[in-house]
C-alpha cells in the first residue's frame, strides 16, 4: 500500500490547498486533515506535512500554540518513530516551536525559532532560491536531489529571521542541521540573498536524525511553469501542457515522494 | 415630532448622531402615520445614507453599459459576474466586486483598510464563490507630508495584514501620491471570486421561502462600528477625528480565514442536496440592512428577534444590535431542513466559538410573507416598518454644474478644426505636425495655431539628460515593490503574474486549466485635474490596454467612483462628466460594467474635494496561459515597435508636472485606433510574434522601454522614427524628443520578432503615421534613445541601465523611514 | 536626569489572544484562573518630555486605537506580582543604543523627543483562583511552557 501523506490545517492555515496539489503531482496519496479531525485517523499517516498560514493567528509567536495542538502529539509522536515531517513557512515556524528540529542532543524542547524579520520587522513576500547545504542523505525529505541543489521558492513571510543563541546556531552551522541556505539564481550564497536577516542565512533546519525538515519559503509556490519568472516560463510559450506542467520547487516535493516510496 | 418646530426636530436629530435630513424623517413619519421609534431612526438614517441607497447618484448609474455576451450577472447584487471560459463541460465565472474604505482609512488606517478588504472579500463569499484574487487601488498625499506618510504607511500595512491571514493573492493595484489626497485618501479594493455558473448563489430570499430561517454567521455583534454608514456621508473633520473612530469596525482576518473555509463547506453541502438559498455579507445598516435587502429582493417581509442576536454583552440597546456594523458577518436564508446542518459546520466542525469569544453561527429570524420588516426586542416589537419603504432608499436630484470645456476637452469629429488649421496655415511643414499630432481639441484654430507655434522652434529647451532620471523617479512612476513585497501575492498556488510584475495581475485559478484570469486598476488623478471626463475614458481606456497587455480578452469593468461633495454642484459635475466619460469609453470598447460603488463626500474639512477619481478595475479572460506575455525582453536583437500614436499633449503628464511646458492639453482618444491598437496587440500575443509588452502610460516611451529592461537581462536602443512600410520607414516626427520619449500618449511598447510585421499588415494601413518602428534591444545593458533622422535635434542619449533601475527603485526603497522633523 | 515610565496598553475587546494562552496553559497543566496581556513600553526619557511622549504614542493606530485599547502610564520599570515580561532579543538594540546617543530613538518611525531608550514588552498578568497575583513558580512555568521561547526571547519576572 503506499504512504499516506496528511497535511494539517489548523485554525488560520492558509496554504494547505497548493501544498495538497504539489504532493499530488508527485503521486503522493495526500489528504487534508483538520484540527478536528478524529485523533486515531491522524496517527495513522506516514507522513506530515505542515502548510503555511498563520495557525491560531499566531498567538503567543508565530507557531506557539499550533505546537502544543491535539494533532502535533501525533506529529511529535510520528517524527519519534521515524516518520517524515515537512513544515513549510508557518509549518516551519510550528516545527521549531515544538522541537521537532534542530533537537540537538536529543532534546524536545524549542532550540530555535523563526521570529521577526530584520531589519524591518514586518512581512515581505519575495522571489528566492535556495541551496541545499548537506549532503542530500544527510535529511531523507532531500535524499532524491543533487548536491548543492538550487531551488526556486516564495519567501512570504514576517517571521522567517533564524534565531538562537549563538553556541546553538555554531552547532546548527556545522553538525549537518543547517538544510538549506538562501542564494541567487547561480546557486552563490551572498548576503544580499537573504530576505530576512536569517542567522547563517538559513532558509531550512533538519533534526538529528533526518526526518524532520523546516523550511521558511514556499517551493509549492514556484512548483508549475506558469509561476516561474525565468527562462523556462518562456519556452513554455504557446504549449499549454508545457506551461501547466511541474517544475522547479516541485523537487522538494518529488524528493519527499522518493524518500516515501523506499 | 408633528409638533415639534424644525429647529428644535434638526438638534434632536444631531444631538443622537444621525444624519437623516429633516424633510427625511418628516417624510418617514408621515408614511408610518407616527413617529419612527429610536431603533427606526437609525435604520432608516442607515439605509436611506448615501453609502447604502446611492441617493444622489443611482439614477445617474443607469448610463453606464451593462449588458454584453461576457455579462453573467450584471450589477444587481454586491458583485458582478462574468464569463471566464469553459472546462471539463463546466461554464466557469469570475465574480468582481469593488468598493472603497476612504474615510475610515484616513482616520484609522490601518483598520480602516484592513476593515476595506473584509468587506469585499464577503461580496465575492456571499455568492458562493472561492474567493481568488485582490488588488488595491491607493491614492495618498505628497510622501513629504509626514502625516500623509503614516496614513499610506497604516494602510498597506491594514492590507496586508488582513489579505495576508485570509490567505487571498493581491495580484493588482496601484499607488499614486498627489496633493489633493492630502486630508482624504482614497482606498479601494477589488476582489475576484471563481464560479461555475450552476452554483451561483444569490442574496436574495428564494421563491418559496417564506417561512425559512435566517441565520447569522460570524463575529459576535458588539458596540463597534455602530453609526458606521452614516459616518461615511459626514465630512471628515480633524477635530472629530477621535469620536469618529468608534464608528470604525474592528476586523478579524483569522475569524475570517475561517469562516470562508466553512462556507466553502457549506456551499458543497447545498450543492450535495440540490437547495436555492439566499446568502449576503452584512455590510452598513448591519444586520437590519442585510436582512430587510435579503427579503425585501425576493418580495417578502422578515421578522428578526433581536435577543438571539449573539452578542459580546448583554445589554447593548437593540439599536446597535439592528444596524451596528461588527465586522465578519454574513447572513443565510436557508429551509428549516437544512438549519442544523449549517450551525454544525459553522459551530462545530469549524468549531468558530474556539475562534473568537461569541462567534458563531445562530438563528436570528424568519422570512414572511407580510411585506413588513419586525424587529422585536425582549418581545416588544421596536420596529415595524413596510419594507420596501425601507430598503427602497430615497433619491435626490441634485443640480450640477458640468466641467467648464478646457483645453483637451474632446469632441468627435474634428475634421472642421483640421481644415481649419490648414486653411490658417497651409504649409506642408506644419501640415505634417497635424498629421502626427492627436487629433485636434477643442480649441478655436487660433488656440491651436499658438500652441503649435509655441512649439515650432524645435528646439528643445527643456530637455536635458537628467530628465530621464528625474522622470523615474518620480512619486507616480518609481517602482512600488517596497509596498507589493508587503501583499502575499502568491498564495493559493495560482498566480502567474503577481502584484507589480506585468500590467496586470494574472492567476490561473482552476487547476490542471489553461483557463487564466487578468486583473488591472487605473485611474489617474493628474489627468482628473485637467479633465475629470477625458481622465475617466483614460482610465478606462487604460485598464482595458493592461489586460491586454498580458494577451487577455477584456471581460468586464467595474468602477469606484469617488468623488467631492455631491451638494456642490461643481463637484457634482464632475461626477456626472466622469460617469458620461466611463460609459462612453465602455460602449467604445465594449466592455461592460458588471458591477461598481460610489464614495462621495471626499473632502477636507475645509471643503477642499479630491481630484475626481472615476478608479476602474478591468477583468480579463485568458483562454490559454501558455498564450500570455510578461514585460521582460526576451531576446538580443528583436525588434521594438511602439504600438499608438505620438502626441504633442502633454498635459497632466508627469513630464508636465515636473516643469515641462504644461498646455493643459490631455492626450486625445481616438476609439478606432485604440481598438485597433489593442487587436493588433493580442493578435501578435496569439501568433507568439510579439514577445514581450508594456503599457505606455506614467513617464511615457522611456519609462516603458526602462521597465522592460529592468525585468531582464536586455538593453534596448529606441529611437524615434515614423514606420511607414519598408519603401519609406523614416519620415520626420513634430514631437519634440522630450515630448516624444517622456509624454504620455498611450498604446503600448513591444519587442517582437520580424514575423510581428505580417501581423501589421494584416490591420490595414491606418498605422501609417501611428506605427513608430522604435528600435531593437541589444546586448549591452544599456537604454540608448535616438533623435529622427534628419532631424537637427537628433542626438543619442545613452543610459546605464543599472543607473536607471537605482533611479527608479530608491524613492520608496526607505517607505517606512519617517520623515527627518 | 532621565526617569523611566512603562506605557501599558491593553484590549478593552475581548483578547482572543489572551484567552487561547489561557486555554493552552491549562492543557498543559499550569493552573490558572485568569490570564490578561498588554502591550508594554518602558521608556528613559526626559520628565519635561514625558506628555509629548505619551501623546505620541496615543496617536499612532498601530500602537493605540482607541476603538480597542486602553493605555495608561505606569511609574514602574519592572514587572509586579503575578507579571511577566517577554522581550525579543535583538541585535537591534546596539542601535538603538547608537540611536540614543544621537537623540533619535523612534517607534513605528515616529521621532520621540527627550528618549534615551525604549524597550518593548508583551506583559502577562496572571491570577490564581480568587483572584490573587500569581506566584513566581507558576509564572516561571507558565514562561517556560508556552509564553516565552527562550532561543530568542528574555522573560522577567518580579
Amino acid at each position: 500500500m503506499s504512504k499516506r501523506v496528511g497535511i494539517l490545517i489548523f485554525p488560520g492555515t492558509n496554504s494547505e490547498e497548493e501544498t495538497l496539489r504539489a504532493c499530488r503531482a508527485v503521486g503522493l496519496d495526500s489528504e487534508l486533515v483538520h484540527w478536528n479531525a478524529d485523533f486515531d485517523a491522524v496517527r495513522a499517516f506516514d507522513a506530515y506535512v505542515l502548510p503555511g498560514g498563520f495557525a491560531y493567528e499566531d498567538r503567543v509567536r508565530a507557531g506557539a500554540i499550533a505546537a502544543h495542538d491535539r494533532l502535533m502529539l501525533a506529529v511529535r509522536e510520528g517524527a519519534a518513530a521515524g516518520k517524515l515531517v515537512l513544515g513549510i513557512c508557518n509549518g516551519a515556524q510550528v516545527v521549531l516551536e515544538s522541537g521537532l528540529a534542530p533537537g540537538l542532543d536529543g532534546a524536545t524542547n524549542a532550540q530555535a525559532g523563526f521570529t521577526r524579520n530584520a531589519p524591518l520587522g514586518k512581512y515581505r513576500s519575495t522571489h528566492v532560491y535556495v541551496k541545499l547545504s548537506i549532503p542530500p542523505e544527510r535529511c531523507a525529505i532531500t535524499a532524491a536531489l543533487k548536491p548543492g541543489a538550487v531551488i526556486p521558492a516564495w519567501a512570504s513571510h514576517g517571521e522567517g529571521r533564524l534565531a538562537a543563541h549563538s553556541a546553538t546556531l555554531g552547532r546548527i552551522a556545522r553538525e549537518g542541521f543547517l538544510a538549506f541556505t538562501y542564494c541567487d539564481a547561480n546557486g552563490d550564497v551572498t548576503p544580499e540573498a537573504i530576505p530576512n536577516g536569517s542567522a547563517l542565512g538559513a532558509a531550512a533546519i533538519t533534526n538529528e536524525r533526518g526526518n524532520v525538515l523546516a523550511i521558511m519559503p514556499h517551493p509549492e509556490r514556484d512548483a508549475w511553469t506558469f509561476m516561474h519568472h525565468d527562462a523556462s516560463r518562456e519556452q513554455a510559450r504557446g504549449d499549454a501542457s508545457a506551461m501547466l506542467a511541474t517544475s522547479g520547487g516541485i523537487a522538494l516535493f518529488e524528493s519527499l515522494a522518493k524518500a516515501l516510496a523506499r | 415630532m408633528r409638533g415639534v418646530d424644525d429647529v428644535a426636530l434638526q438638534a434632536e436629530i444631531r444631538a443622537r448622531g444621525l444624519a437623516l435630513s429633516l424633510l427625511e424623517i418628516r417624510q418617514i413619519a408621515e408614511r408610518l402615520g407616527r413617529d419612527p421609534s429610536i431603533v427606526e431612526c437609525h435604520a432608516f438614517d442607515s439605509q436611506w445614507s448615501e453609502h447604502c441607497s446611492y441617493k444622489s447618484s443611482r439614477h445617474f448609474l443607469k448610463r453606464l453599459p451593462t449588458e454584453g455576451p461576457t455579462v453573467m450577472q450584471g450589477p444587481q447584487e454586491d458583485a458582478g459576474i462574468v464569463h471566464l471560459g469553459e472546462w471539463q463541460g463546466e461554464r466557469y465565472g469570475i465574480v468582481i466586486a469593488h468598493e472603497s474604505h476612504n474615510h475610515p482609512s484616513q482616520v484609522v488606517p490601518f483598520e480602516g483598510a484592513a476593515t476595506g478588504v473584509g468587506g469585499i472579500v464577503r461580496d465575492v463569499l456571499c455568492m458562493g464563490a472561492r474567493v481568488i484574487a485582490l488588488a488595491d487601488p491607493l491614492r495618498f498625499g505628497p510622501l513629504e507630508d509626514p502625516h500623509s506618510r503614516y496614513v499610506a504607511q497604516g494602510v498597506v500595512d491594514g492590507i496586508a495584514a488582513y489579505g495576508n491571514a485570509i490567505g487571498v493573492p493581491n495580484i493588482a493595484g496601484d499607488v499614486y501620491f498627489h496633493e489633493g489626497f492630502r486630508d482624504n485618501c482614497l482606498v479601494n479594493v477589488v476582489a475576484l471570486g471563481l464560479i461555475k455558473e450552476s452554483e451561483i448563489i444569490h442574496s436574495v430570499a428564494p421563491a418559496g421561502s417564506a417561512g425559512w430561517d435566517i441565520v447569522l454567521v460570524g463575529k459576535a455583534t458588539d458596540r463597534s462600528g455602530f453609526g458606521g454608514a452614516a459616518f461615511s456621508s459626514l465630512v471628515l473633520d480633524e477635530a472629530d477625528a477621535e469620536s469618529n473612530k468608534s464608528a470604525v469596525q474592528v476586523p478579524d482576518p483569522f475569524l475570517k480565514n475561517v469562516i470562508m473555509r466553512a462556507s466553502y463547506h457549506a456551499f458543497e453541502a447545498i450543492r450535495e442536496l440540490g437547495l436555492t438559498v439566499g446568502f449576503k455579507d452584512l455590510g452598513a445598516g448591519g444586520i437590519m440592512g442585510c436582512t430587510a435587502e435579503l427579503a425585501a429582493s425576493g418580495g417578502f417581509g422578515a421578522r428578526i428577534d433581536l435577543d438571539t442576536c449573539p452578542t459580546t454583552q448583554p445589554d447593548l440597546p437593540a439599536a446597535v444590535i439592528a444596524v451596528g456594523e461588527t465586522q465578519e458577518r454574513l447572513a443565510w436564508v436557508v429551509p428549516p431542513s437544512f438549519t442544523p446542518r449549517l450551525l454544525e459546520i459553522y459551530n462545530e466542525e469549524f468549531s468558530l466559538p474556539m475562534i473568537a469569544r461569541g462567534a458563531q453561527a445562530a438563528v436570528i429570524g424568519t422570512v414572511t410573507t407580510e411585506k413588513e420588516y419586525v424587529l422585536t426586542r425582549r418581545g416588544v416589537e421596536v420596529m415595524r416598518v413596510p419594507i420596501d419603504f425601507l430598503a427602497g432608499g430615497i433619491r435626490y436630484d441634485r443640480p450640477y454644474d458640468l466641467p467648464k470645456p478646457r483645453l483637451g476637452f474632446p469632441t468627435h469629429g474634428t475634421s472642421l478644426i483640421k481644415d481649419a488649421f490648414r486653411q490658417a496655415r497651409g504649409e506642408d511643414r506644419e501640415l505634417k505636425v497635424m498629421r502626427v499630432e492627436t487629433r485636434a481639441e477643442e480649441i478655436s484654430p487660433d488656440e491651436l495655431e499658438a500652441e503649435v507655434i509655441r512649439e515650432t522652434p524645435l528646439v528643445s529647451s527643456l530637455f536635458e539628460r537628467d530628465l530621464a532620471f528625474r522622470v523615474l523617479a518620480h512619486g507616480d512612476v518609481c517602482s512600488r515593490r517596497p509596498i507589493y513585497e508587503r501583499f502575499d501575492s502568491v498564495v493559493r498556488g495560482t498566480t502567474s503574474m503577481q502584484c507589480g510584475y506585468a500590467d496586470a495581475g494574472v492567476v490561473v485559478p482552476i487547476p490542471g486549466s489553461p483557463l487564466g484570469v487578468a486583473l488591472s486598476v487605473d485611474h489617474n488623478p493628474r489627468y482628473a485635474e485637467v479633465n475629470p471626463e477625458l481622465a475617466a475614458e483614460h482610465a478606462v481606456c487604460e485598464a482595458v490596454r493592461n489586460v491586454v497587455a498580458v494577451g487577455a480578452r477584456p471581460a468586464g469593468l467595474t468602477d469606484c467612483l469617488n468623488f467631492g461633495n455631491p451638494e456642490n454642484p461643481a463637484d457634482f459635475g464632475a461626477f456626472v462628466a466622469s460617469l458620461d466619460g466611463i460609459a462612453r469609453a465602455a460602449r467604445e470598447l465594449s466592455v461592460p460594467f458588471v458591477s461598481g460603488n460610489v464614495s462621495l463626500y471626499n473632502q477636507s474639512a475645509a471643503g477642499h474635494s479630491i481630484p475626481p477619481s472615476a478608479i476602474i478595475a478591468c477583468v480579463g479572460s485568458i483562454a490559454d496561459v501558455s498564450r500570455t506575455v510578461t514585460p521582460g525582453f526576451k531576446r538580443v536583437g528583436s525588434a521594438i515597435y511602439y504600438i499608438g500614436r505620438l502626441g504633442r499633449a502633454i498635459g497632466g503628464s508627469v513630464l508636465a508636472a515636473l516643469g515641462g511646458r504644461d498646455p493643459r492639453i490631455l492626450p486625445k482618444i481616438d476609439y478606432e485606433e485604440v481598438r485597433r491598437q489593442n487587436a493588433i496587440v493580442l493578435d501578435g500575443i496569439a501568433s507568439g510574434t510579439i514577445l514581450a509588452v508594456h503599457d505606455v502610460s506614467d513617464g511615457g516611451i522611456f519609462v516603458a522601454a526602462a521597465e522592460m529592461a529592468f525585468a531582464t537581462q536586455a538593453g534596448a536602443r529606441i529611437g524615434a522614427a515614423l514606420f511607414r512600410g519598408e519603401e519609406d520607414p523614416f519620415e520626420p516626427c513634430a514631437p519634440a524628443y522630450e515630448t516624444a520619449f517622456f509624454g504620455e500618449h498611450g498604446g503600448f511598447l513591444v519587442e517582437a520578432t520580424t514575423d510581428f510585421k505580417n501581423v501589421l499588415r494584416s490591420h490595414g494601413d491606418i498605422f501609417e503615421y501611428a506605427i513608430v518602428m522604435y528600435g531593437y534591444t541589444t546586448a549591452e545593458y544599456e537604454l540608448s534613445t535616438n533623435g529622427l533622422e534628419g532631424d537637427p535635434r537628433a542626438r543619442i542619449e545613452t543610459y546605464s541601465v543599472d543607473e536607471l533601475y537605482e533611479a527608479w527603485s530608491a524613492p520608496l526603497r526607505n517607505f517606512y523611514e519617517e520623515l527627518p522633523q | 536626569m532621565t526617569v523611566t515610565r512603562c506605557v501599558e496598553v491593553a484590549l478593552t475587546i475581548p483578547d482572543n489572544e489572551a484567552e487561547t494562552a489561557l486555554a493552552t496553559l491549562r492543557r498543559l497543566g499550569v493552573e490558572l484562573a485568569e490570564l490578561r496581556r498588554a502591550d508594554l513600553y518602558r521608556v528613559e526619557l526626559d520628565p519635561a518630555q514625558e506628555d509629548t511622549v505619551v501623546a505620541t504614542l496615543r496617536d499612532l493606530e498601530t500602537i493605540y486605537n482607541p476603538n480597542k485599547h486602553s493605555l495608561r502610564v505606569r511609574a514602574d520599570g519592572k514587572p509586579q506580582a503575578g507579571e511577566l515580561w517577554v522581550e525579543e532579543l535583538q541585535s537591534e538594540s546596539r542601535s538603538s543604543a547608537a540611536a540614543a546617543r544621537a537623540g533619535q530613538v523612534r517607534i513605528a518611525g515616529r521621532f520621540l523627543p527627550g528618549v534615551t531608550r525604549i524597550e518593548r514588552f508583551t506583559a502577562w498578568r496572571m491570577l490564581e483562583n480568587g483572584g490573587e497575583a500569581a506566584g513566581p513558580e507558576v509564572v516561571a512555568r507558565a514562561a517556560q511552557t508556552l509564553l516565552c521561547n527562550p532561543a530568542f526571547q528574555k522573560a522577567t519576572v518580579r
